[in-house]
């Protein structure tokens, strides 16, 4: 759960989810996230790779489960 | 004031009208005789002196297009994709004008890169001609400006993603960057707003800038009076009535001149206009065809040619290179104290300077240098006046290694631009870095090693040959 936003300048990174070498990825990539902008690169969790562009991890907006199926975002109330 | 002329009656009637003009607007003549029939340029100019003329001519293609564009264009986000596929497709010649627009925007960018060029080898920024140098910057500076926000306006994905890059570099500065991005935008993100306001800069603020400038840029020249490809001052050696022996009317001379260029330039131009509008991608991007997408970024997003030197920068500023420029300013302190013979105090300024630097690298975030980076690239310009520390103006006087270097510079500079295209790799990335470091290297170090070598002896009065 994170925002789509990229912590560089604000593209959307394209989900490369299928592991191994792809353009613009390392050899051994593992899935996760690529902003197409600036070649910055981020984990399944949205963490992002060392010594690229962005400098912070994707955001991870307020959120929470209301039930099993429910997703509510903006409102991070602990049970 | 000037006295009122009475003419002979029997005189021809075209004298008499100009006679009736010059006593009721004397200024107009006198705008003429200044900077046309009775400027004095050298006569050595080469080819080089083309583009400045022809930068002029595109400035006026691009006025005279945009006015026409503006009558059937819509700076609204739910219209503006539409209308510009209208003046494609239904206004009639409007696949034209918008051509013209759009060529010629890449056309100023090259004229205007290679009349820099001129400008650097020439040594026409040198002594007295600062301020030509620092306005023409200026107009560099506000012509990127332009490209900038008139890209936004056909509202395509490249068109958007541009802008949102952008302006997000903004949002890098440290403290206030997020609150002078949204100011920029007018937005949380790129939306009417901000096309509508990009439309106002676009059509108005700029080219009244621009304009402004242009007007500085010309007049500063033509008090000063123009370079040449010796480099060597024409005004030194005048004849009996004050003339520069080696000068020769604007007009006629160069005035027809010019029109050789303004032929085989227009031959390229219709050309482009006429076969091949996009140039392969690189005039108008495939990605621009789309509609924007505020939600999808494309697969590759590259800005337009003209702007990929400094993308290229942008985008080689990590932090492995934060840390190398970090190791270069700590070098250059250590150059600085053990070579150069300063007193202790200007060694501990130095000391002091560099560490600052370093500091300030390691606290604030790659990004943000990046942004610094980029925009020193353009900065750096303004000061070419007194970076240079070379006896001689004219490259044909300087040590012949000297055009290496500065064939070197303009190979990186090419480079940076081939790889801001390209989708970013790792051994890009090195390679754009190495020519980020040497692009501010021929800058920074230029007063050492353009005084270096050794110079031919500059002739008294230009080489000509007539032809």
């Amino acid at each position: 759960m994170t925002v789509g936003i990229c912590t560089h300048l604000g593209c959307s990174p394209t989900d490369k989810l299928q592991p191994g070498p792809q353009p613009s990825l390392p050899d051994d990539w593992l899935g996760g996230f690529l902003c197409p902008c600036h070649g910055s690169t981020f984990d399944m969790s949205g963490r992002v790779f060392k010594n690229k562009p962005a400098p912070d991890n994707l955001e991870v907006p307020p959120h929470m489960y209301v039930s099993d199926t429910r997703l509510l975002i903006g409102e991070d109330k602990k049970a | 004031m000037a006295e009122f002329k009475e003419i002979s009656p029997n005189a021809s009637a075209t004298a008499k009208l100009a006679n009736w003009f010059d006593n009721r607007f004397p200024s107009a003549g006198l705008f003429y005789r200044n900077h046309l029939s009775e400027y004095y340029a050298p006569k050595n100019f080469n080819f080089w002196y083309f583009f400045g003329s022809l930068a002029l001519l595109v400035l006026v293609i691009q006025i005279v297009t945009g006015i026409f564009l503006v009558m059937h264009y819509k700076p609204d986000a739910a219209l503006a994709f539409a209308s510009v596929e209208y003046i494609m497709r239904d206004v009639p010649w409007g696949w034209l004008i918008r051509y013209m627009h759009s060529t010629g925007a890449s056309a100023f960018f090259v004229v205007v890169y290679l009349h820099m060029f001129r400008g650097l080898i020439y040594g026409s920024y040198r002594k007295p001609r600062e301020l030509v140098w620092i306005f023409g910057c200026a107009i560099f500076l506000c012509l990127m400006a332009e490209a900038f926000f008139g890209y936004l306006l056909p509202w395509g994905q490249m068109s958007y993603w541009g802008a949102q890059v952008i302006v997000n570099l903004f949002a890098a500065v440290p403290f206030i960057g997020p609150d002078l991005a949204l100011l920029i935008r007018g937005d949380y993100v790129v939306s009417d707003a901000t096309l509508n306001r990009f439309f106002s800069f676009h059509v108005i603020a700029i080219p009244l800038v621009l304009i402004g400038l242009i007007a500085a840029h010309i007049l500063a020249l033509h008090d000063v009076g123009s370079n040449n490809p010796d480099g060597v001052e024409i005004k030194a050696t005048k004849d009996e009535n004050g003339k520069p022996v080696d000068g020769i009317p604007f007009h006629p001379y160069y005035t027809v001149h010019d029109i050789l260029g303004v032929s085989v330039f227009l031959m390229v131009f219709s050309a482009i206009v006429f076969f091949a509008p996009e140039v392969g991608g690189y005039f108008l991007e495939y990605n621009n065809f789309i509609p924007a997408d505020p939600l999808k970024t494309p697969a590759h997003i590259a800005p337009v040619w003209y702007f990929t030197p400094y993308y290229s920068m942008l985008r080689a500023t990590t932090d492995v290179m934060v840390d190398v420029l970090s190791l270069l300013a700590a070098a250059a302190a250590v150059f600085a104290v053990v070579k150069c013979k300063l007193s202790t105090l200007l060694k501990l300024v130095v000391v002091g300077a560099a560490a600052a630097t370093i500091g300030l690298l390691q606290v604030f975030d790659a990004k943000f240098w990046g942004v610094v980076v980029m925009g020193a690239a353009v900065v750096i310009l303004f000061f070419l006046p007194w970076l240079d520390a070379s006896p001689v103006k004219s490259m044909r006087y300087r040590p012949s290694w000297h055009k290496w270097v500065y064939a070197v510079f303009v190979a990186f500079f090419l480079v940076l631009g081939y790889l801001g295209i390209q989708p970013p790799s790792e051994i890009g990335t090195i390679v754009a870095q190495v020519g980020t470091i040497f692009y501010f290297g021929f800058f920074l170090l230029m007063p050492w090693w353009s005084r270096l070598g050794e110079f031919k002896p500059v002739p008294e009065r230009i080489t000509f040959a007539a032809h």
